[in-house]
This record gives C-alpha cells, sequence and structure tokens, in this order.
C-alpha cells in the first residue's frame, strides 16, 4: 500500500513500479466496495487519500481545484462559504473522492448545468504509466502549472485530442489523476422545492423531458419509493413509513433564484413548471404525501453528502447497483425490463433512481439491490445487465463482470481503446486485466 | 508520382466513373491558392466523390494497399482539405449528405459531412429547433464544423461550444476499419459521446479536431434544443439587402457599451451569474462594420472615428425569452448591471442593425463578407479559459499589437477582437481577427512576426490563449510548454496511422 | 481581346466560402432545393462552380492549363446564370460571372469554341436569327390585320424565338393595343439580339451586331424597345451596354403590362379556373438584367476602387411586375419555389446544345422544385425557359406563358 502526498511521490512510486513489473490499483477514497471491483491480486495499492488540498476555490470564475483525495464532505462546506455550490451526485459518501466521482461520470444533481458527460470535471493533471505528468485542457500550459496565469477551465485539448475522455471512466487504468477543476456553481439565495408523486414512470419521464429542454428547472431526480425511504430516513421506522405512504414514484425538483430577483425568478419559472404541469395532467406538491417534514428534510440534505455514520446505500450492509444511461425515449421500456429482471429480489430492496444528465437529454438509471452481500445477488443482477445491454440499456461504465459483454460487442473499438492504453501505460502497470481492459 | 491507370480503375471500380476524375481543369478547382493561406497546394492525383460509407471504406482500404495519401474534404473551406504533398488523393465527401434522422424526443439529428448549415438549420427551425451553428456561413458542412474545427458560434453565452454538442461518431479509421463512439459502440444509440469506460471520443476532436489524421469521420450525432424566437422568423429583401427579424416582443437586441475591457468583463460575468441572455457576446468591430456595409468602399466610409467609437467596447446581448414577464425581467437585470458599470446604451440604429440580421445569432449569412477587404486574413488566440483570464488576454494584445498596425504589417483596430463567454460565463473564448494587404508580395513576414510576436506574449506571461493544434514543426518546437501534447499526439498519430496515409498534413 | 488579367483581383480574392454553390441563408427553407449552381448540382466536383471557374481562369491564364481534353465543353455547360455571381457579392466584392464570360472570350479567341456555339454565331450572320431559318419568315406569323402605329417611337422587339413560339408575341401586341400602347415592329430590320454571341464569349461579332441593331433602332426612331422575350431583354439591358451607352429604354412587355394594370389602363376582364402556379424567374429578366456598368480603375490594398465601383448585384433585376401581374389575375394563386427571385434556379437551356442531358436533368430539377409547392402549373415568361421546362418527362408539369395568360384573360 502507497499513500503518496505529492505528484513527485506518486511519479517515484511508478517508476519503481514499472521497474519491478508491480501492478498498481490506485484508490482515493478508501477500499471502493460498492462497484464490485476486486483488486489484482498481485497488484498493490495505491491509495490516493493523502493528496486531499483544496488548493483554490475561485468564486468569481466559479470552479474549485482540489486533489484527488478531498472528499464530498471535506469541499462542500467550503464551497458553500465562498457562495458556491458543487453539481454532485445525489447524497454521495461524506468519504467520497469528488474527483473520483468526476472521473466516474457520476450522475449530477443540476442536468442543466451539465453540458456533457465530462461536466463537472474541466481539467486535470495525470501522471501516465510512463510516469510522465501531463496536465488536460487550459491547464496544459503555456509552461509550468506554478506560473501559469489561467484559471485551467477549459476542458478541450490540448490540440487535436480530447486526453480528459481517455482518462475518465477509466479507472485509473490510463494513469493517475493528482488534482482536478471542477466547475462550481452560485449558491442559490432562495429555492422552492416541488413534489410529483406518480404511480407509473412512464407519466414523469415524459413531463421531465419537456421541462429540462427549456431549462425550467434546477434540481432534479425521480426516486422509487424505496430509495426515497432508505435515502430520507435516520431510522428503520421512518424508513417503514415513508416506504408504506410514498407513491411508486416521487419527482423532486428545485427551481432557485439568485443575486439578482430571486423571489421574481422562481415566480417566473414556476409559472412554466405549472404550465407544463397542466399540460401533462399532473399536480405538484409541496411536500410528499403531505409530510412537510420529510420536505423540509429532503430540503436540507439535497445539496449536501450523507454524513450520517452508515452510508444510506448500505443500511443493509451491501449494495450491488445496476447503473446504465439511456435516452429519455427508452426509459419506460428499460424501466420496465430492469423491474421485471430483478422481481426475484424483495421488492422493498429494489431501490431505483433516475436522474436526468446532460440538459435532460439522458437519464441515468440506478438500480440499488440492497442486500447483506453482493455476492448473493451477483448472478441475478449479471444476468439483469445482460439482459438490458441486449435490450439497448447503454453501460457507460462497465464495472461489473457485465464489462466482458460490453467490450466483446465491438471488437475493433476495444482493440482501439487498448491501442490508447499501450501508449499511456506501455508496461501495463496500472490495472492490468482488470476492469475496463 | 501519378496514380497508376490500375489504381484510378480500381477507384472508378468502387465510385463509379462519374464520381472520379483526375482531369486536368477538374483537379485545377481544387489546388488553388487562397489569399489566407501563404502556402501553394499541391495537385490532387485524382478527386474521388464516394456515395456511401461502404465506398468510402473501401477506397480508405485501397489507399493503405497501395500507399497513396487521402485528404477528405466537403466546402474546402480549411486548408486542409487539400493535397499537402504528391501521390495524394481528394475524397470529395458531398455526395454524402443525409441527414440521416431527426429525433425530436430525444434531441440530437444525425447527419453525413455533406450536410450544410443552410441545409440542417431550417430543417431544425421549422420543427422549432436549433443547434450551435458555428460562425462559419451558410455553406460550411455541418459535421466539419462540429469534429474539425473550433465550432466556436456567437451564440455560445447561453449554451456551449459545439464540442459540448457531438454525440456519437462513426469513424473510418486509417486502416479502413470502423469505429463507433459512446452508446454507439455498444449498439444503444447515438445519445451519448463517452465509454464505454473511457471514450474513442478522445481521438475524434479535442480543442479542435485532427482534420482526418485519425481518419474519416462518416456520420455524427450532434445534440439539439428548442430554438430561440420564432420557429420562421421574417424575412425578407433581395441580396445584398435581406432583413431577417424576430418580430416578437420576447427578442430584443441591447448594445452597451463600457469603458474598457475591465468593465465589460464585469458586465460579462454578472449576466452570466443571473444566467439571462440568450447571446452575450464582445464582437469584434471591424468584421461587424464589415457584414454592415456592401462594399470595401463602403467600408472604408463608415469607418470613422464616430463609428469606431461607438463600437469598440459593445456587450451585444440578444436576449431570448419565454414570455413578455421573463423578458422584462431579464431587460431589469441587464439594465442594473449596465448600471453599476458604467454602461452606456449605443445608438439605437445600431441595434437596429442587429434586429434587422437575426441570421447572426442563427447560421450568420453575411460572415463572409469579413474576407471583403481582399481576403488577406486570419483569427489569431482562438484558446478559452475563465472570462476574466480571457479578458486579461484580451487587454494584453495592445501591449505588442501597435507595432504592426501602425506600421502597416497588419491592419486591426485597437481593441478589436472577439470574445464570447459560455455556460453562462464559465468560460470564454477569444478570437483576434486580423487582416493584410494581400496585394503586397512580402506581406507574408510581417503576418508570420505578427503571429509570432503574439504566441511569445502568451508564452511570456504564461497566458493560455493560443491552443497548438497539429504536428507542424512549431508545435514541436512549443509542445513542451503544453505538457509535450506533441509526443503523445505523434504516438496515437502513428499507433492509428502506421502507414502515414490518413491527410499527413505538415 | 479578351483580358484575363483584368478579373485577377477576383480570382485571387476567393476563399472557397461556398457561396457561389449554396442559397442565401435568408433563404434557407431546408434540405432540399439548396444549391443554386446547376453544374455543381448535376457534375458535383468543385471545379464546375463559380469557384472552380475563376481557379481554371487563373490558370488558363498564367498558362498551366491548356484548352482540350474537355475544359471548353465544361466551361460551356456552365449556363451563365450569374447565380454564383449574385451570391458571391452578397458578400464580397468579386466579379465571377464577368470571369467566365472573359475566360469564354478567352476560349474563342484562341480557337476553342464548342461547334454547337460556332453554328449559331454562323446562323446569326446568314439568317439573322439562332436557328439558321430563313429571315423572310421572321414575322410570318403576323396576322394580316395588324398594323404598326407608324408615328410611335416604341418598337416591340418579338425575338428570334417567335420562329418557334410566336404566341407569346401575339400575346404581347393584344396587351399593348389593349392598353393603348402606341408601338410597331421592325419587321425585316429585326435581327437576332446577339444574346448567345456576347454570353458565349464571341464579343467580335456581337459588337458588329450590337451596333448595327442600335443603328437600326435610331434609322427608325425607336426611344423605346419592348421586348416580348426574356432573352433579348437581359440582353438590351446588360449585355449592350458592354458595348457602349444605350440611347434606348428597355423594357419588358410583363414590365409595360404590370404599369398599365397598376394605373388602370389594362383591365382583367376574364376569369379562368382556379389555378395555384408557381412563377419561375428567367435569369436574363431578374438577376441578370441589371445595366452593365463599366468600371477601370484600381484596386488599392484593401480592396478600395478607385473610382468608386458601381457594383451589379442583382438586386434591380425584374422580379416584381411578374408577380404583380400574377396577384391581378383572378383564381390565380402564386405559391414561390423555395429558390425564387435572386436565387432562382436556372432552367438550364443555354447548355442545351453542349450538353443536352445536363440540360434536361437541370429542367426536371426545376420542374421537381415547382412540384413541391404543389402548384398545377409553372409560369415564366422567357421562351428558352420554356423550351426547357415544358418538354421533359421527368416530373412532368404544364407550363404557362405568363404574358399568354395575361392576354387570354383581358
Amino acid at each position: 500500500m502507497y499513500y503518496p502526498k505529492s505528484k513527485a511521490e506518486l511519479q517515484e512510486i511508478i517508476r519503481a513500479a514499472r521497474e519491478k513489473g508491480t501492478p498498481l490499483v490506485p484508490v482515493s477514497s478508501g477500499t471502493p466496495h460498492i462497484h464490485g471491483i476486486s483488486a489484482n491480486e498481485k497488484a498493490e495499492t495505491l491509495d490516493m487519500s493523502k493528496m486531499n488540498k483544496i488548493m483554490k476555490i475561485s468564486r468569481d470564475n466559479r470552479y474549485a481545484r482540489v486533489e484527488v483525495g478531498v472528499t464530498f464532505g471535506e469541499l462542500i462546506p467550503e464551497m458553500k462559504k465562498n457562495g458556491l455550490r458543487l453539481n454532485a451526485p445525489f447524497l454521495p459518501r461524506a468519504n467520497k473522492s469528488v474527483i473520483t466521482s468526476a472521473l466516474e461520470r457520476e450522475a449530477v444533481l443540476v442536468p442543466k448545468y451539465q453540458y456533457d458527460y465530462t461536466d463537472p470535471l474541466l481539467t486535470m493533471e495525470v501522471v501516465f504509466g510512463t510516469g510522465d505528468d501531463f496536465r488536460t485542457g487550459s491547464a496544459s500550459g503555456p509552461g509550468p502549472y506554478e506560473e501559469l496565469k489561467a484559471d485551467m477551465v477549459s476542458p478541450w485539448g490540448p490540440g487535436t485530442v480530447d486526453y480528459q475522455r481517455f482518462i475518465m471512466g477509466a479507472q485509473g487504468t490510463m494513469g493517475i489523476v493528482t488534482w482536478g477543476t471542477l466547475k462550481a456553481e452560485l449558491m442559490p439565495t432562495k429555492s422552492k422545492l416541488f413534489f410529483v408523486e406518480a404511480e407509473e414512470l412512464s407519466v414523469l419521464t415524459k413531463f421531465t423531458n419537456e421541462l429540462l429542454r427549456y431549462r425550467t428547472l434546477d434540481d432534479c431526480i425521480i426516486l422509487n419509493s424505496v430509495n426515497l425511504a432508505k435515502a430520507f430516513s435516520d431510522t428503520a421506522e421512518e424508513e417503514q413509513d415513508i416506504l408504506k405512504r410514498a407513491a411508486p414514484w416521487t419527482f423532486i425538483c428545485r427551481i432557485c433564484g439568485f443575486d439578482r430577483y430571486p423571489e421574481k425568478r422562481i415566480e417566473i419559472y414556476e409559472s412554466y413548471f405549472a404550465d407544463i404541469c397542466q399540460k401533462h395532467g399532473i399536480e405538484f406538491k409541496s411536500a410528499p404525501f403531505g409530510n412537510l417534514e420529510l420536505a423540509a428534510k429532503i430540503d436540507s440534505m439535497l445539496w449536501d453528502c450523507d454524513r450520517r455514520e452508515t452510508y444510506w446505500k448500505v443500511k443493509k450492509g451491501d449494495v450491488r447497483e445496476i447503473l446504465f444511461l439511456t435516452p429519455p425515449s427508452k426509459v419506460p421500456y428499460l424501466t420496465e425490463t430492469l423491474k421485471n429482471a430483478v422481481s426475484a429480489h424483495p421488492a422493498e430492496d429494489v431501490g431505483i433512481t433516475l436522474q436526468p444528465q446532460v440538459q435532460g437529454r439522458a437519464f441515468r438509471i440506478e438500480c440499488d439491490l440492497f442486500c447483506k452481500s453482493s455476492a448473493d445477488v451477483e448472478e441475478l443482477a449479471f444476468n439483469a445487465e445482460t439482459g438490458l445491454l441486449k435490450n439497448g440499456a447503454y453501460f457507460d461504465r462497465p464495472y461489473s463482470n457485465i464489462c466482458q459483454e460490453v467490450y466483446s460487442i465491438d471488437p475493433v473499438g476495444t482493440e482501439s481503446l487498448r491501442k490508447i492504453k499501450n501508449i499511456f501505460d506501455p508496461d501495463g502497470i496500472f490495472n492490468p486485466g482488470k476492469l475496463c481492459f | 508520382m501519378s496514380l497508376s491507370r490500375e489504381i484510378y480503375n480500381e477507384l472508378a471500380a468502387i465510385v463509379g466513373s462519374a464520381h472520379i476524375s483526375d482531369k486536368p481543369h477538374i483537379l485545377a478547382g481544387n489546388r488553388a491558392k487562397t489569399p489566407d493561406y501563404p502556402m501553394e497546394y499541391k495537385s490532387a492525383e485524382a478527386i474521388v466523390r464516394p456515395g456511401s460509407v461502404e465506398e468510402l471504406q473501401a477506397i480508405v482500404k485501397l489507399c493503405n494497399k497501395y500507399g497513396i495519401i487521402f485528404a477528405p474534404m466537403v466546402s474546402g473551406v480549411m486548408p486542409t482539405a487539400f493535397a499537402s504533398r504528391p501521390n495524394t488523393i481528394i475524397i470529395q465527401l458531398s455526395r454524402m449528405n443525409r441527414i440521416v434522422e431527426i429525433n425530436e424526443e430525444d434531441r440530437y439529428v444525425v447527419i453525413e459531412p455533406g450536410v450544410r448549415h443552410v441545409q440542417l438549420y431550417p430543417e431544425l427551425r421549422k420543427r422549432g429547433f436549433s443547434y450551435t451553428a458555428a460562425s462559419v456561413g451558410p455553406g460550411g458542412s455541418v459535421l466539419a464544423n462540429f469534429t474539425s474545427t473550433s465550432g466556436d458560434h456567437h451564440t455560445q453565452h447561453g449554451n456551449s461550444r459545439a464540442n459540448r454538442y457531438l454525440l456519437g461518431v462513426e469513424m473510418i479509421l486509417p486502416d479502413g476499419e470502423i469505429i463507433r463512439t459512446g452508446s454507439l459502440q455498444t449498439g444503444s444509440g447515438w445519445f451519448c459521446p463517452d465509454g464505454p469506460g473511457p471514450g474513442l471520443r478522445g481521438i475524434v476532436k479535442g480543442y479542435n479536431g485532427n482534420h482526418a489524421q485519425f481518419g474519416i469521420i462518416t456520420r455524427i450525432a450532434i445534440a439539439i434544443d428548442p430554438c430561440k424566437g420564432p420557429a420562421e422568423p421574417e424575412m425578407s429583401g433581395i441580396s445584398p439587402h435581406h432583413t431577417v427579424r424576430m418580430n416578437t416582443p420576447c427578442s430584443k437586441v441591447i448594445i452597451y457599451k463600457f469603458k474598457d475591457i475591465d468593465h465589460l468583463r464585469d458586465a460579462m460575468i454578472k449576466t452570466g451569474e443571473a444566467e439571462i441572455g440568450s447571446t452575450v457576446i464582445k464582437y469584434f468591430y471591424l468584421p461587424a462594420t464589415l457584414m454592415m456595409t456592401d462594399s470595401a468602399n463602403d467600408f472604408w466610409k463608415m469607418w470613422t472615428d464616430e463609428h469606431k467609437a461607438e463600437l469598440t467596447m459593445p456587450l451585444i446581448v440578444h436576449l431570448a425569452t419565454r414570455s413578455e414577464e421573463e423578458m422584462k425581467y431579464e431587460e431589469t437585470i441587464l439594465h442594473d448591471i449596465a448600471a453599476e458599470l458604467g454602461g452606456v446604451r449605443i445608438k439605437r440604429e445600431y441595434e437596429e442593425w442587429w434586429e434587422n440580421h437575426m441570421d447572426f445569432f442563427m447560421i450568420v449569412s453575411r460572415l463572409q463578407s469579413v474576407l471583403r477587404l481582399g481576403g488577406g486574413w486570419a483569427p489569431i488566440k482562438l484558446a478559452s479559459d475563465s472570462v476574466a483570464h480571457i479578458c486579461e488576454v484580451g487587454k494584453n494584445i495592445n501591449n505588442f499589437i501597435h507595432d504592426f498596425t501602425d506600421t502597416g504589417k497588419i491592419f486591426d483596430a485597437p481593441e478589436d477582437y472577439q470574445i464570447i463567454p459560455m455556460e453562462y460565463g464559465h468560460f470564454a473564448h477569444i478570437e483576434l481577427l486580423i487582416m493584410w494587404d494581400r496585394t503586397d508580395p512580402n506581406v507574408m513576414k510581417g503576418v508570420g512576426e505578427f503571429r509570432a510576436a503574439s504566441r511569445q506574449t502568451d508564452i511570456d506571461n504564461h497566458f493560455h490563449a493560443e491552443m497548438p493544434v497539429f504536428l507542424s514543426p512549431g508545435s514541436m518546437q512549443i509542445g513542451p510548454l503544453y505538457s509535450n501534447f506533441h509526443i503523445w499526439l505523434k504516438q496515437l498519430k502513428e499507433a492509428f496511422d502506421p502507414n502515414n496515409v490518413a491527410n499527413p498534413m505538415m | 481581346m479578351a483580358d484575363l488579367k483584368k478579373f485577377e483581383y477576383t480570382m485571387d480574392s476567393c476563399n472557397h466560402c461556398g457561396q457561389c454553390k449554396w442559397i442565401l441563408s435568408p433563404k434557407m427553407h431546408g434540405w432540399d432545393f439548396s444549391q443554386i449552381c446547376p453544374i455543381h448540382v448535376h457534375f458535383g466536383f468543385d471545379a464546375y462552380s463559380g469557384q472552380g471557374l475563376i481557379n481554371i481562369a487563373k490558370e488558363v491564364m498564367n498558362g498551366t492549363l491548356q484548352y482540350g481534353d474537355g475544359l471548353e465543353e465544361m466551361l460551356y455547360t456552365c449556363t451563365a446564370c450569374g447565380a454564383c455571381d449574385v451570391n458571391c457579392k452578397n458578400v464580397r466584392d468579386m466579379e465571377l460571372l464577368d470571369t467566365i464570360l472573359e475566360l469564354r472570350a478567352h476560349c474563342t479567341e484562341h480557337g476553342a469554341l464548342p461547334e454547337a456555339h460556332r453554328k449559331t454565331a454562323e446562323n446569326i450572320e446568314t439568317s439573322h436569327n439562332i436557328y439558321g431559318l430563313s429571315h423572310e419568315n421572321r414575322f410570318s406569323w403576323l396576322p394580316d390585320s395588324y398594323k404598326d402605329d407608324e408615328d410611335a417611337d416604341t418598337a416591340l422587339f418579338v425575338g428570334c424565338s417567335v420562329y418557334k413560339h410566336p404566341e407569346p408575341a401575339l400575346a404581347a401586341i393584344k396587351i399593348l393595343r389593349a392598353g393603348g400602347v402606341k408601338f410597331k415592329l421592325l419587321h425585316e430590320d429585326e435581327w437576332c439580339c446577339g444574346s448567345t454571341l456576347w454570353r458565349t464569349g464571341q464579343n467580335e461579332m456581337a459588337a458588329a451586331l450590337v451596333s448595327r441593331n442600335r443603328e437600326i433602332f435610331k434609322k427608325n426612331c425607336i426611344k423605346t424597345v419592348i421586348t416580348a422575350c426574356a432573352e433579348c431583354f437581359g440582353s438590351f439591358r446588360a449585355g449592350y451596354t458592354r458595348f457602349g451607352e444605350n440611347e434606348f429604354e428597355v423594357l419588358h412587355i410583363t414590365q409595360v403590362a404590370a404599369d398599365l394594370l397598376k394605373t388602370g389602363r389594362l383591365t382583367v376582364t376574364k376569369s379562368r379556373e382556379s389555378m395555384r402556379v408557381t412563377y419561375h424567374d428567367p435569369c436574363m429578366l431578374a438577376r441578370l438584367s441589371e445595366p452593365y456598368i463599366p468600371w477601370e480603375g484600381v484596386i488599392h490594398p484593401y480592396g478600395l476602387h478607385e473610382p468608386e465601383k458601381q457594383w451589379r448585384r442583382g438586386e434591380h433585376g425584374e422580379y416584381h411586375a411578374p408577380r404583380e401581374i400574377l396577384n391581378a389575375l383572378p383564381g390565380i394563386e402564386l405559391a414561390e419555389m423555395p429558390r425564387n427571385r435572386e436565387d432562382a434556379f436556372c432552367c438550364g437551356a443555354n447548355a442545351a446544345g453542349i450538353d443536352p442531358e445536363f440540360s434536361k436533368q437541370t429542367a426536371a430539377e426545376r420542374r421537381r422544385e415547382a412540384a413541391s409547392t404543389g402548384a398545377d402549373a409553372i409560369v415564366s415568361c422567357c421562351p428558352f425557359c420554356r423550351d426547357s421546362l415544358e418538354n421533359g418527362s421527368e416530373y412532368p408539369m404544364r407550363y404557362l406563358d405568363l404574358t399568354e395568360l395575361l392576354a387570354e384573360m383581358l
């Protein structure tokens, strides 16, 4: 186990690993336990958690630059102090690395701020398997990092290649990221939360699609009753109560106002929201099943990470996630396919979250199979994933055993990815034979 | 080395004899020197016009087999679309011009390379949609704008650069194999550019595209959004005096001028923070004046001190809202910001010019008139970072440009650069558009000196103001200053194009 | 003598922006019917376009490209319709069409003129019409009852096409009579207008014919020439002025008729079945009819023309009169084609003698566009457009001559 504290130390470790031919598996927020990742048996672990400096937060230019070990629990309050918020995933673990989350293209809460699947990660520094360091986008230069006057927020390049896209989603198989610049948004001065409850998901997806294409909303998420209950309960009783009273699907959204005329903005956007609701015959509410206390709790938790002792997803002990992306038109069909595929699992342990992404052009569908041990549900989950893949679900983060199925579809594409991997990690010291490769 | 008859016949067998030619006068149509680039092009050995992906794939495989270099082209605006060395064929992609799919529900459109802005834009507009049409003019290839050029455009304050809207890509690699990026790679549709895992999308385009150095892109999906303003703007008049208007109270052009770039910068940032405005742009006033006039002589008449003073530091804002109430809200905020920063509303006639030429905010029909002074021009800088940094870069231009404008080596005016914020001010793009007297045989020496001075100033100041692009000798020289990108680029090129047949250019 | 050097500024200014191939964006309407250059649509190679032809002109001028191997056929397959010129001038100070015409003059002087055009010139020389038919029969269609207004200083110029299509000329006579316009015909004095000659670069012959016709107008005391043919109209207005100033006014019959209708001197009395029509702008009536304005001077750096040049951009071609007439006809509903007015797509007639198949395909493309409007008929007022559009098996469509249509309803 290595704990580099600087880029220089990291480069030294990589050089030594190359010489010895020792594979390295990077982790940045403790042992990953929810994606089913198992390190190569011969590999040594590269724990990046000690590189945990918040390097810069800029209110004026709306970004934060942090080392890879910085967690949501650390960053969110610092951002808030600067009048900023991070477009973060839904209730992430407090000890989860912010950069790792972004590198994995985890779903974020405000689709209107997401222009690309790479958002909110803007630029980064990476050390490749050769030991060479590299900076992406406008962080690339000219000259050394310390002297560069740019804010390093432009994500593209350098030149004609988008290096960032080789590194994101690669889980450290291309190189080890040391820091990243994250896009930040102004902390709203006022906001209003709305809820829509539905028996059928298809009602919500069409309506969400229309809301988002006109940038009507800020936060936007759809939870089934299980995930609503798991995420926003502090006790088993509370969880059971929500589970019993909540509608099968709860749509949660927020409209925000900023420094200038915030009430007016909320009023105007609420009228657009109401119009679209009316058009779709949808009634919106200020609390789920009339529970104002729960609404207030959701309001307070939605912009934070999960700081409770037990992360909401592992209350039962473990969780096996099924994650895929799909365009809006396929959401109802694939969600139904998913539900059928996991129907053997107890219904009260099947949590489903749908998060519209990238201006609402796609939905991240996440199914959480709550369980004592993920190994117990692996076969069920794998079969579900295989079925979903055949039905057009896109496994853009093929972390589980589905990886082989995904990469076997297009051998030319997979071979091309290998060519790229061989350039940045010619000796194959990063996660050899694992994950995507 | 000219193409042998056997190879020519093999190519003809692929595309049909009507779609290939090596006649001298046909080749002459694609080898003329243009006033904006100093180099003489080589003549292609033949021009081939495939009509399908299958034909194109067969051509690329043939090129590999015989070691023939290929340079694909559509409109031929870029110098990379021509033969840079002997033994090159030009693959003209204009027959591959289908709009394959318009998906209104999932908001994307799939196109082939030959589709032009003037074709796609109205097809989408009449369906209530729009896309980020790069500021290139109506005849530009949409695909090339999204994959090869920077794709920056006038309206990116309220959305973003073309890079953000490039979804699934289908591409023929230099060896003739086909790859598909993102969700397309696993047969899951066109909607997502990334993954599975790390993405092949990385070799398609960085800040700019690679102009076929990694292969030929055959189809792309681009994201579309509901259009701002009426689906069918009112168009009238006869060339060159057309008007394109959006006659609705939910569309207004408001222009404030500021005393300096610092104040304009703050106004730009604050409009972004308030998330108002469809377009916010500091437009360069020399091109703007050219767009407002009908001839070079008209330009010189209009190019007065009074005119220049009015347009030197303008923040052009197009407000496009969903209701009159929202228009009032956005207008109030804009006026507040301007008042706080000493902004002065410019003469109404200028605002009216933009309101009569709303195509500026759509597909920029008169953009090519910026070349009316003879065609010797070049965009310099072309990079992006935060609004603040990019404004700093703009401010610094004053420190070196006068040596060149005062001596007549180039033609430009003070503060004549364009800054377009994007994603509501999270970043901005800069472009300095210089012109030169192309009738002067020695002019390119001065232009070269200006380019070098511009680059050196950025290096000395550590400004991220100009993105190195291709594997040119210049890029090799400055590559070490930009994370040694040239080394990685070279390795990628060698891995994907071992025979170096895919548009090696330099 | 042809002097390509005069157009070197144009040749060197092109940045391949593509505006010579594509419709102007204020006219954008969709994927289909978005190209404006007939040869580019048909052949596809960039050489077949305004941009390509000026690139070729430059190489010919420099001696790096020789005639032969199909170059001259290609040069004359271009219909010289001027769409590239008008669109280019929307954004640039360039003379595309004049460069193409100068290249044709150069081609002619170098003995490379295609046979079809050589033959037409011979016909004009021997029979005074483009077809080589007997000059004596030029007015054989004239009814015995017809009488000139002897003291009129206005001539109705019927044009060579009257051999094939006398109806428009008869309709023009009816309109002028009904409107109380005094006019006369030139009878045996009327020779070909010479359009084919100057448009194909046979400038020496063209100059002689222009001179001869001007003398004839003078001899007959003609101050105004009304043409029944769009080609003659464009030739007198835009072609003759290349060979000196006109001392007579030129009007097309549709301009006269529109004015008569507007001022109440002409009344439509009859009605006909309701019909949706579309109007095809003939190049020589529309974008190409602006008088040629000679310019000689210096182009200074950054495009400053000294003395100032008056540009011909097609803006003042005749677009309104035909539409005013159609809008005045009861039961007629006008539906515009996507490519209209200055961006109208040429019918291809001019290339019929060089590449008949291309000419046919181009006409078919125009009929397809006409059909896309849902029109029952395509209306125009040029006999050559008529020849091109009327007879085609692909996308067949009824053709109506505007002059005849109006005359029928008087």
